[in-house]
């Protein structure tokens, strides 16, 4: 271990607009080892892996790479992204997407040079190199995209959220490859959601909160619950609903009986929600939660029984919020026409005519409601903030006042101060007589906005557990993980 | 928002932050985006008309000139507000100019020379284009083929049905085929579609064309259907996963643009009298470039009527100006070309100047 | 539509891309299409790819070609014939999917048939076309390579979308001992005939009638224009400029609105067509005189003339029978149509091929334009439709 300094950055700030993505972010990562990243979504991950890659510049601040300024030279050259669904020509060979941009001359060369030859076999997909990478699987796709990185002679290498759709035994294998590119003296960061293998395979962790680093840990210091706790910190107490348990005599809303996929990603699912109850599901990708949320908005194929009885005020059955705003906003409308899409005879007259002037009080109304910061409701969706694009994507949702309100991810690259706003508006919702349905990654979010947890894995649904029996996020994240444990394994 | 003690940390507050004079002055330039860019398209069409009206001694002025410019505006502009309803929906469709023949020939071949009354094979015309509508939007938003290739292949067919149908002959009302009998009062009728005498000869083309620019204007700038044909085009997973009818959307999209094709080909075989296999075949590239110099964009979700009617008559101008002048062929290619690429120029900086970031 | 017309396709620009397409094409039928050819030749007589082989029993057929060549008939062929064996024609043209053109093509093709058996009975007869319009050119050589290959071509009338993608196949199929005739467009090959009008002559022809009418009338004509449907095909400005010198030379003081290099570009849609010679007239054509049209619409002119007042002072000539045009020739609007006989270019091949595979005798080009004035009007309607079996 040398202390050869690999990654340096100083006070660098970041902003989108009106969000602020990084304030001031100054973290450290020592060549020849591996330094981990942590921190909610929305915490400035992604932006920092932007800013080192060269996809972004900083606002300000300073970036060294092996002390020097950072250059778009060196972001192109020195450092490597290994991202979590890799970014190579899925249309080319294993081999030409090791060559491509390398190329020596004007003309396309048969055959690969000898070079490149060890570096394949070095990865163990020599064999694979005349394949057409899209139809490879993601553990040999990120391989070809190490493959790049080491041709090109990369310096730093950062693993964003690498292993999360692969085999166990295939990320035993790529942490045993960071330790390899440690050990020859590169700098390797690991952006992970995983604290336990934050642990078990980084030299120090760092951990980020609100666009800056909170503080690291390293050594004796570094186990799961030291990060769990600084990732929860500045979590106020106070924060959490009043949650009365909802009363049984509430009408029923939501009633699932033994609801299957027809992909087969989750079975033999029961489950009653009455009004006024926000019911959160949590697990890892391909656990089946995802495909259960959207079940239960009415997407896809399912085999059992799904019941929705409309309460109080409810006009329709169940409004579906995606967790990508790509796949819930209309780019080429208006803060007001996104927020009344889902509306029909609300805003409509005889004949189908719009009701202009109605629609927007409508509009008008939403957005005062959801606190929407906007010049006016006729300004271009793009032009807001991502915190207030989710409101406006939620407010339309809600705005079709469905009995089931189910929303995916609600928070997802949301700023803190717009994660409450939702969250409350949310609860709201919920006590006005409608159940409300997420899908959510982050514990905390859970403990703020849900009543009850299901914890998903192996297409199965656990038993819930009670929020409001916990007393903190960290045993409420504890029981989740076990749940999870418990849930994956066979039965 | 009652349950938490500290909901006010968070600067929420009133939502417009903004001066009222910010607002109104962004509503303004919103509004003005659309106004700009038909308000600059009707001032081209006026220098455009200057420049020729100069060149021919005013002749391009002259009202029994415009009112020709009237009857040949109609063509590109009943087929292309067809075609915009495709468009919006972010999809494209390259069997209108085709079908076009189809009924043309559909409705000849019936009439003069199977006999059957006008009307009934105006009807089966229709009939014919709600099919071919729906095959397009059948391969396209159940089947899920792209548009593109949907509709260059349904064109084919179409192509082949007309020729099957028609046989190559050229068919015409007034002078039946040899053995053939037209009855003068449907004759009269189907001639009348055209040609019926309005006041101030103005045409009955152009008459049509403003009653399609209305009943369009509202059905796509102010109707719930247009309102989600938008967003439909713009995002179409968004739309789905809001739980907007994308599938029957679609169908309607493809089926208007078929209906225009027929009603385009109808009112010209009524015009002129004649109908052959390859008719309107030349219309493919005028009218997809009346809608994108009015403003749709390609990608979905963006065009206006209005904004199409006028694209629709700068090219009739232009094709007017031509004639006026016999201008040669290739000045006539050039500049047509030249016009497509400014107008989608003038729509990439409009464009710019409407979003922010 | 005029799109079949005549002569060199040198000048235009469409041609040149035509040939460039030709030239891939011909790479292409080099590479594996001329091997499939000798291949089939072989198969079918055995010594098929020597054309000097022929033995003296094929002198009959000893043609001199254009290159200076001889052709001699494939021995295979000629023992057939001499055998009275049945034979295979077959009718090549441009494209079945031509308003009006692609009809008169087959009605022309059926319509002669009997003359061709009465000379050749065993003849057996096979018309194949592009379903496109206006043509093209790959799709039309590898539907005749494919029936050569079939060995079911001893005889080929070829009718080609335009002269030179198409001399190679001509003069390959020639040099196998296959007679090829042409109709139409002559392919500058070695083809035995080029059944054809010839565009300069047909304007000159148009201004002979013109001038005729003129001083049948007593009328003095001074201002003319010309317009084509589509005014880059190479034979539209050569009947244009035939018309032009022809009248220049009759009428030294005449004024020419358009030139055959500015012609008025009405295209081959109705409705357009209308529009334009209504705008044109009111324009820069508004002193017009004469207007020749050297394609199908000229009835539209005739209707837009008649619209704008001019009836009598102004009169419209153009191409190929139309409903239109023999209207406006009965109104008097219009002086005079030609018609190229379209089906008579359909029809040449078959009694072609039966006379040379008989006795050896190449039939000549006699084909002439026909002049539809009010005179011959009904008659020439007459014709047309019993042609095309519509009487």
């Amino acid at each position: 271990m040398s202390d050869e300094v690999g990654v340096e950055l100083r006070a660098v700030r970041k902003t989108y607009g009106d969000t602020v993505a990084l304030q001031s972010l100054d973290i450290t990562a020592r060549a020849g080892e591996i330094t981990g990243i942590a921190g909610p979504n929305g915490a400035g991950k992604s932006t920092m892996i932007k800013l080192l890659a060269g996809e972004e510049r900083a606002d300000g601040g300073e970036i060294l790479v092996g002390g020097e300024p950072w250059s778009p030279l060196i972001g192109a050259r020195g450092v490597a992204v290994v991202h979590q669904e890799p970014e190579l020509f899925p249309n080319l060979t294993v081999a030409e997407n090791l060559a491509i941009g390398r190329e020596r001359s004007r003309w396309l060369r048969r055959g690969m040079s000898e070079q490149d030859r060890r570096l394949l076999d070095d990865l163990a997909i020599l064999p694979l190199a005349d394949r057409q990478l899209g139809g490879l699987p993601l553990a040999v796709q990120q391989r070809t995209e190490i493959a790049r990185a080491l041709a090109q002679d990369a310096r730093v290498f950062l693993f964003d959220e690498p292993n999360s759709a692969l085999t166990e035994e295939e990320s035993d294998d790529l942490f045993r490859r960071m330790h390899e590119l440690a050990d020859a003296g590169r700098t390797v960061l690991l952006v992970s959601h995983r604290l336990t293998e934050l642990c078990e395979h980084t030299d120090r962790v760092s951990v980020l909160l609100d666009g800056r680093c909170s503080g690291t840990v390293s050594g004796a210091d570094l186990v799961p619950e030291t990060i769990a706790r600084m990732l929860v910190a500045g979590f106020l107490e106070s924060d959490r609903a009043v949650r009365s348990p909802v009363s049984g005599e509430e009408p029923t809303v939501l009633r699932l009986e033994g609801l299957g996929d027809g992909a087969g990603a989750f079975a033999g699912v029961d489950l009653e929600v009455r009004a006024g109850a926000i019911v959160a599901f949590a697990g890892v990708e391909g656990s089946g939660a995802r495909e259960l949320v959207r079940a239960i908005a009415g997407f896809g194929r399912t085999s059992g029984s799904l019941e929705v009885h409309r309460s109080g005020d409810a006009r329709r059955d169940q409004a579906f919020v995606p967790a990508s705003r790509a796949d819930s906003l209309f780019t080429n409308m208006s803060v007001g026409q996104n927020s009344v899409i889902r509306l029909d005879r609300e805003i409509t007259g005889p004949g189908l005519a719009l009701r202009r002037r109605r629609s927007r009080e409508i509009a008008r109304s939403l957005s005062k409601r959801f606190m929407v910061k906007a010049e006016s409701i006729d300004a271009p969706i793009r032009s807001l903030s991502g915190g207030n694009q989710q409101k406006v994507a939620i407010a339309a949702a809600i705005a079709a006042q469905p009995a089931v309100l189910v929303l995916e991810e609600p928070t997802r690259g949301v700023d803190i101060g717009a994660k409450r706003e939702i969250y409350e508006l949310l609860r709201d919702y919920a006590g006005e007589g409608h159940a409300v349905v997420l899908y959510s990654t982050e514990i905390p979010e859970v403990f703020e906005a849900a009543h009850a947890l299901h914890v998903v894995g192996g297409g199965r649904m656990a038993p819930p557990l009670l929020v409001a029996d916990y007393p903190d996020v960290e045993s409420l994240a504890a029981a989740a993980t076990e749940l999870e444990r418990y849930a994956a394994s066979p039965a | 928002m009652t349950q938490t003690a500290d909901t006010n940390v968070v600067a929420g507050g009133p939502v417009d932050p903004l001066p009222p004079t910010a607002a109104a002055l962004r509503r303004l330039r919103m509004a003005g985006t659309t106004f700009l860019r038909v308000g600059g398209l009707a001032l081209a069409v006026v220098i455009i008309a200057g420049v020729f009206s100069i060149h021919t001694d005013g002749q391009m002025l002259a009202s029994d000139n415009l009112l020709g410019i009237a009857r040949s505006v109609s063509t590109i502009a009943i087929l292309s507000f067809g075609l915009l309803f495709v468009i919006v929906a972010g999809e494209i469709d390259l069997s209108f100019a085709n079908l076009y023949g189809l009924c043309t020939n559909v409705i000849a071949v019936l009439w003069l020379l199977h006999g059957v009354p006008v009307y009934v094979a105006i009807l089966a015309a229709f009939a014919v284009a709600t099919v071919v509508g729906s095959f397009n939007a059948f391969f396209t938003a159940v089947v899920g083929v792209p548009s593109f290739i949907a509709t260059l292949g349904s064109s084919t067919l179409i192509f082949g049905f007309t020729l099957l149908i028609g046989d190559t002959q050229t068919f015409s009302a007034q002078f039946p085929p040899a053995g053939h009998a037209v009855s003068t009062s449907q004759l009269e009728v189907f001639t009348n579609l055209s040609r019926f005498n309005l006041p101030f000869d103005f045409p009955m083309q152009g008459l049509w064309t403003i009653v399609l620019l209305i009943g369009f204007g509202f059905l796509l700038g102010r109707s719930l259907f247009g309102f989600r044909l938008k967003a439909i085009g713009g995002n179409r997973e968004a739309a789905r996963l809001a739980r907007l009818p994308v599938r029957r959307y679609v169908f309607v999209a493809f089926i208007i643009s078929a209906w225009m094709a027929c009603l385009a080909g109808l009112l010209d075989f009524a015009y002129v009298g004649s109908a052959s296999p390859n008719d309107g075949q030349t219309y493919l590239f005028p009218v997809f470039a009346a809608v994108i110099i009015g403003g749709a964009s390609l990608s979905g979700g963006r065009g206006t009527v209005i904004g199409t009617f006028t694209g629709a008559l700068l090219l009739a101008v232009l094709n007017n100006g031509f004639a006026l002048e016999a201008a040669g062929p290739f000045a006539q290619q050039m500049l047509l070309g030249v016009v497509t690429i400014a107008a989608v120029v003038l729509d990439r900086f409009t464009n710019r100047e409407g979003a922010r970031r | 539509m005029g799109l079949m017309s005549t002569g060199p396709a040198r000048a235009s620009r469409r041609s040149v891309a035509v040939v460039a397409a030709a030239v891939a094409s011909a790479a292409l039928l080099s590479a594996c299409g001329a091997e499939k050819i000798s291949a089939s030749g072989s198969t079918t007589d055995g010594a098929g790819s020597t054309d000097t082989s022929a033995s003296g029993a094929s002198d009959k057929w000893a043609v001199q070609l254009r290159d200076g060549s001889t052709f001699h008939l494939a021995p295979s062929i000629a023992k057939r014939v001499e055998a009275n064996e049945p034979v295979g024609y077959l009718f090549s043209y441009q494209s079945s999917a031509i308003q009006g053109f692609s009809e008169q093509f087959k009605a022309g093709f059926e319509r002669t048939q009997p003359e061709a058996k009465q000379i050749y009975p065993g003849m057996q007869f096979t018309a194949l076309a592009p379903s496109v319009n206006p043509g093209d050119v790959q799709q039309q050589i590898s539907q005749i390579q494919a029936q050569v290959n079939a060995g079911k071509v001893d005889c080929l009338s070829l009718n080609p979308l335009t002269g030179d993608g198409y001399t190679q196949i001509t003069n390959e199929l020639l040099a196998r001992g296959i007679p090829v005739f042409t109709v139409g467009i002559t392919t500058q090959g070695n083809e035995l005939t080029n059944f054809t009008q010839i565009p300069l002559k047909e304007g000159a022809q148009a201004a002979t009638t013109v001038l005729q009418y003129m001083r049948d009338n007593n009328l003095d004509f001074k201002t003319f224009a010309m317009s084509a449907g589509d005014p880059t095909l190479s034979w539209a400005p050569q009947r244009a400029e035939g018309f032009q010198r022809a009248i220049l030379e009759a009428i030294p003081d005449a004024r020419f609105v358009t030139t055959p290099r500015s012609l008025l570009n009405v295209s081959y849609d109705a409705a357009r067509s209308l529009d334009a010679y209504k705008a044109f007239f009111a324009g820069k054509g508004k002193d017009v005189q004469v207007l020749l049209n050297v394609d199908i619409t000229a009835g539209y002119a005739a209707q837009a003339l008649d619209q704008a007042g001019l009836k009598g002072r102004a009169f419209s000539v153009g191409w190929n029978v139309t409903p239109e045009q023999i209207q406006a020739i009965r109104d008097g609007t219009q002086i005079a149509l030609f018609d190229q006989k379209w089906w008579q270019q359909g029809g040449f091949g078959g009694p072609a091929c039966a006379t040379f595979l008989k006795t050896g005798r190449v039939l000549p080009n006699t084909q002439r334009l026909e002049v539809v004035t009010k005179a011959n009007v009904d008659s020439a309607l007459a014709d047309l439709d019993r042609i095309l079996g519509k009487g």
